[in-house]
């Protein structure tokens, strides 16, 4: 326990770290997410392919495998990432997937009537959907999202594999200085906790405020 | 102010409108009755549009839509058509996530590019015409669904339109709801809106439309200037049986 106390600081940091990753892939996430939605229910037959290709290849491979990929793939090609660059990229890319579908299942579940109803009174198709249907569908899309974004908190230990001094990895390097695993470990794990109840209850919060009518 | 000719629709294989031909001039109020699945529905959702015919062609004030019409054309005709005409759906569907007077408001706004504030105005009036003055701060949820209705009928009336097409508007509302909104549609009609009302109100369309238009399997099968002769003694085999069963009870 004094060893973890000793070194809270270092842990603190790694939280940071994994925050961030967690904050800046989540950001860039929701908008390629949102991007390939609507790309998969409003667009032609060839976008509607390049955005259900982009989801069954994410969905369909381990994000770890991505993640090196990103890292070690693209330095054969001359392109050097630094590790927490390479990281949040990786995360994006494999977040979007997640978030397209959960917004692809939100915008479907908007009835059909709304459309209607909006070009019926004027609106063009464009105009219907950025003030009728996303605003509707944003609602609908929050728990899944939600649970998408935490989900995401955890994943972020992968990234440990590329050496980005995160939470997991912050650990590993305690435990590889003391040679004692147990504290360690179990520390991180109440942090990761910790965030995890944290962000459920931002989100709740969220879905509580929008859900007025 | 309408011109429908020849008029098919099919979806997939099935043909559900055969060659409707018909012309409404501006103020008319038309009634379209007919048994479920006959079409009056989708021949009223040919008018704006919302569904795309297979065959023929449909005049709309100036705009005019047409089966071999490229993508392109058919939309703006479509949009066009929509600038004048105004519907009211069975179900409703005003938009959930929006206050009473911003349903109304919404499309004053985005699509006639009005100030927030002239919206409002023109808003409070309608809602005023439609009894619902009260109720522009509630949410569409806390209303009863005739109350929901008039909301509709304001919101397409807020974009001044030249024609009304209503489709079924009572038929989703409970029975003591139905006369409220019958009420506001026969003030419109009494204002000389032109009308085309899809409807199972065989009382309504008797006193307030100036014609009826039967309709069975796809097909105008009677046509009437004269509502009360038509519902007193219908010329058609298939109008008379019609009647007949709605009036069993």
């Amino acid at each position: 326990m004094e060893l973890v106390l000793d070194n809270w600081r270092f842990l603190l940091q790694g939280a940071y770290y994994t925050l961030l990753i967690t904050v800046v892939s989540m950001f860039f996430g929701l908008i390629l997410g949102l991007i390939i939605a609507i790309m998969r229910v409003k667009g032609n037959t060839f976008l509607r392919n390049i955005a259900r290709f982009y989801v069954s290849i994410i969905r369909g491979t381990p994000p770890l495998v991505q993640i090196f990929i990103v890292y070690y793939g693209l330095s054969d090609y001359g392109i050097e990432l630094p590790s927490i660059v390479a990281a949040c990229i990786a995360l994006s890319i494999n977040i979007a997937a997640y978030i397209a579908e959960a917004f692809r299942g939100a915008l479907q579940s908007v009835p059909k009537g709304q459309l209607e109803a909006a070009v019926a009174s004027g609106m063009t198709e464009g105009q219907a959907m950025k003030r009728i249907i996303i605003p509707q569908a944003v609602r609908y899309a929050i728990p899944p999202i939600g649970n998408t974004f935490v989900g995401m908190l955890k994943e972020t230990s992968l990234v440990s594999a590329i050496a980005v001094t995160e939470l997991m990895r912050a650990a590993q390097l305690l435990v590889a200085q003391y040679y004692v695993y147990m504290p360690f470990y179990i520390m991180i794990a109440l942090m990761y906790w910790a965030m995890s109840v944290f962000f459920t209850f931002i989100l709740n919060r969220v879905e509580k405020r929008l859900s007025v009518y | 102010m309408i011109t429908v000719e020849h008029l098919s629709k099919k979806f997939d294989e099935l043909e559900v409108l055969h060659d409707l031909s018909i012309t409404i001039p501006a103020h008319q109020v038309v009634a379209v009755i007919g048994p479920s699945g006959s079409g009056k529905s989708t021949f009223l959702r040919c008018l704006n549009g919302l569904e795309i015919l297979t065959e023929g062609k449909i005049t709309v004030g100036q705009h005019t839509i047409e089966a071999n019409m490229n993508k392109k054309e058919l939309k703006q005709m479509i949009y066009g058509i929509r600038q004048e005409t105004g519907m009211v759906f069975q179900q409703f569907n005003l938009y959930p996530h929006k206050t009473v007077i911003e349903n109304v408001m919404e499309s004053l706004i985005v699509v006639k590019k009005l100030k927030k504030e002239e919206a409002q105005v023109r808003a409070e009036r309608l809602l005023d015409k439609v009894g619902l003055l009260e109720k522009l701060d509630n949410y569409p949820s806390q209303l009863s669904g005739g109350q929901q209705q008039r909301v509709a009928i304001a919101r397409a009336l807020a974009m001044e339109p030249q024609l009304m097409l209503f489709d079924e508007p009572t038929s989703a509302l409970d029975p003591e709801l139905v006369g409220d909104v019958l009420r506001v549609m026969k003030n419109l009609a009494e204002d000389g809106m032109t009308m085309v009302i899809v409807t199972h109100e065989m009382n309504f369309a008797r006193d307030v439309a100036d014609r009826i238009v039967f309709m069975a399997d796809g097909r105008i099968v009677e046509d009437s200037k004269d509502p009360k002769a038509f519902f007193a003694k219908p010329t058609t085999a298939r109008a008379q049986q019609f009647i007949r069963k709605v009036n069993e009870f």
